[in-house]
């Protein structure tokens, strides 16, 4: 990795960590457990379009575990942790065939997030009553998939036509 | 953008699948009614009576009649100053509870088997 990259992975680091942060602070947009914007994600997603898989997952699992110490607790960092590399594996693969559509890379990313999460509650809980929120979470999934998506798209755009000027 | 449309319409087809899902289910599962007196659960009641049907909950400090039908529960009679518990009406599954503050009792309303399980996420 060249220090320019190094540098703009740790960049990406904290703009993701800011955002994550910033987010818990607000209060839940609908009273439903596991439901929220996640626009952290923007960040991860950008970071994959622009500067590629590996620092992409440094800039996810860097955010996570900074994440959960900042603003979350130990049961978080758990469903964190499954959501996120669910999430990221998805992206990782579709990023190769969907690269110009970020968005919808993103909305298949919410969705397998919001699946990883349900697996972790599953487990934790030894109960398969969790997947009863699957219906919900994929809804919520493609709902705030497809809104971070765009924000990364347009993100990504943006510092692409920048990097070449 | 013709291809941003079709994804689109993907997306919106699941997610209708899965709000009839949502609904089918919301049908099919009355819910459960969680009855405590003074923080202490007194009883649990299924929602899902053909037949709706009353009884009293006869505490040190008074009464309240509970009416349970299919998927709500309310109460129809009290013996408390206020009568704020029979003014309330039905509750439903996902709705706030029915509250009784003279006699310190609460009615907790929700689906039989989910919403214990979600806590943390």
């Amino acid at each position: 990795m060249s220090v320019k990259k190094i540098t703009a992975t740790a960049m990406l680091l904290a703009a993701a960590l800011t955002i994550f942060v910033a987010e818990a602070q607000l209060p839940p947009p609908v009273p439903i457990p596991g439901v929220k914007l996640g626009l952290a994600n923007v960040v991860t997603l950008a970071a994959l379009s622009l500067l590629g898989r590996r620092e992409a997952f440094a800039v996810l699992l860097g955010r996570i575990a900074l994440g959960s110490i900042f603003a979350g607790q130990a049961v978080s960092f758990i469903y964190s942790l499954c959501g996120g590399l669910l999430c990221y594996i998805v992206m990782a693969v579709l990023i190769g065939p969907l690269g110009e559509r970020l968005w919808v890379v993103s909305v298949f990313g919410a969705v397998a997030h919001n699946v990883g999460q349900i697996a972790a509650a599953a487990a934790l809980a030894h109960s398969a009553a969790a997947w009863a929120y699957l219906p919900v979470l994929i809804i919520s999934g493609v709902i705030t998939g497809a809104f971070t998506g765009l924000c990364a798209q347009l993100i990504a755009k943006r510092l692409k036509r920048r990097k070449t000027e | 953008m013709k291809t941003d449309i079709k994804w689109a319409a993907l997306f919106a087809a699941v997610c209708a699948v899965c709000a009839a899902v949502l609904l089918s289910r919301g049908a099919a599962d009355g819910g459960r009614a969680v009855i405590r007196v003074d923080g202490e659960v007194y009883s649990v009641v299924e929602l899902d009576a053909d037949e709706p049907y009353e009884f009293d909950i006869r505490t040190e400090r008074g009464y309240n009649r509970l009416r349970v039908e299919k998927g709500c529960v309310s109460v129809t009679e009290a013996d408390c100053p206020d009568k704020l518990c029979v003014k309330r009406g039905k509750a439903h599954p996902g709705d706030l509870p029915l509250v009784c503050l003279p006699h310190r009792l609460t009615v907790e309303v929700g689906r039989a088997d989910v919403d214990a399980v979600a806590g943390g996420m």
